[in-house]
């Protein structure tokens, strides 16, 4: 992604994005408030029960912070993305898996990156396989697997890594003609 | 891989830029994370179990159908999709549906869905859209049934 010219765009974004991420958190509270005002009871009910779920999901969501912080000493995203334009080749299947599952952040960013990848070639194949693996989130297992436990998680981590290569074959079968790669042609 | 490393050795700017990216990343996450958690708060309050009977009604292709419909409308970081979701199973809510929700959370996203199509292109952004939200409702019944036969 050329950086240099979605920075300045992408300012204002950012800003109606923490709005956005505000307006949930302080429409909450406001609820929370006027609850307390007409059925405190329940208001106090509610606020244990969520305090039961916070107690349940703390211990996961700081090993979801080491997860994360070790992901991005070793592991830049932008870089492994480059790999998703290199066609359907056992290497090009691998690597835009691997892009997807190791990608952070919410999608709409990496769009203008998956924007630039398909202009300078990368197909229909990379990129349904880069977007399905989102699903998989080694940084957030930990949380999982507290919810779920092992079994669950695992078997749901490799359905979502083989579904993952359903997509893009039929990606490519349906948008045959569309692509803009080599791997169109699978 | 990052140029952090040199010669065996972490370098101490690659960390101290690591931690203060996963500082950023966790601190939006945690306001919405917080909100969801107050939200089921509110839910486990107000919501009854029979009025969560009444649309997940155990039949499992029903419920998966529901599920994969919530989870593609719903978006927002996939932890909010454990919590939701495991809260929903201590409901009574089957592993259909909890499973269906949380793969369309992320695969399929209806709300981000103008915005695919104008990076990648309409036809490529409805089709991947379609495939994956019947794909995932595929995965969500073989995953529940499996968990379900061995557990």
């Amino acid at each position: 992604m050329n950086r240099l010219s979605t920075e300045g765009s992408q300012q204002p974004q950012n800003r109606k994005r923490r709005t956005y991420t505000l307006l949930l958190p302080l429409s909450v509270l406001a609820i929370y408030a006027i609850l307390s005002m007409i059925a405190p009871d329940k208001a106090f009910s509610a606020l244990k029960g969520s305090g039961s779920i916070l107690l349940h999901v703390a211990g996961p969501l700081a090993l979801v912070f080491l997860v994360m912080l070790l992901l991005n000493l070793f592991v830049k995203p932008a870089q492994i993305a480059k790999y998703l334009g290199k066609g359907a080749s056992a290497k090009g299947i691998i690597l835009s898996a691997a892009a997807g599952i190791i990608s952070t952040g919410p999608i709409y960013a990496w769009y203008p990156l998956l924007k630039n990848l398909r202009e300078k070639g990368a197909g229909n194949f990379a990129l349904a396989v880069f977007l399905y693996n989102r699903a998989v989130k080694p940084f957030l297992l930990p949380v999982m697997i507290a919810y779920f436990g092992w079994e669950y998680v695992s078997i749901l981590t490799l359905f979502t890594i083989l579904g993952s290569l359903a997509v893009g074959y039929s990606m490519t079968l349906v948008m045959k003609g569309n692509d803009q790669s080599s791997d169109g042609s699978h | 891989m990052h140029g952090s490393q040199q010669e065996g050795k972490i370098d101490k700017d690659a960390v101290a830029r690591a931690t203060r990216r996963s500082l950023k990343q966790f601190s939006t996450l945690l306001p919405v994370l917080a909100s969801v958690i107050l939200l089921i708060g509110l839910f486990d309050a107000f919501v009854s179990k029979g009025l969560l009977a009444s649309v997940f009604s155990g039949n499992p292709m029903l419920d998966t159908l529901w599920g994969a419909c919530f989870g593609s409308i719903l978006a927002g970081n996939p932890i909010n999709s454990y919590v939701i979701g495991g809260e929903l199973l201590d409901y009574g809510v089957s592993l259909f549906a909890v499973t269906a929700l949380i793969i369309t959370w992320v695969t399929v996203g209806l709300v981000q869905l103008p915005a695919e199509a104008a990076a990648l292109g309409r036809r490529f952004a409805f089709v991947r859209t379609a495939l994956c939200f019947v794909l995932s409702i595929i995965i969500a019944l073989i995953t529940a049934a499996i968990i379900n036969a061995t557990g």
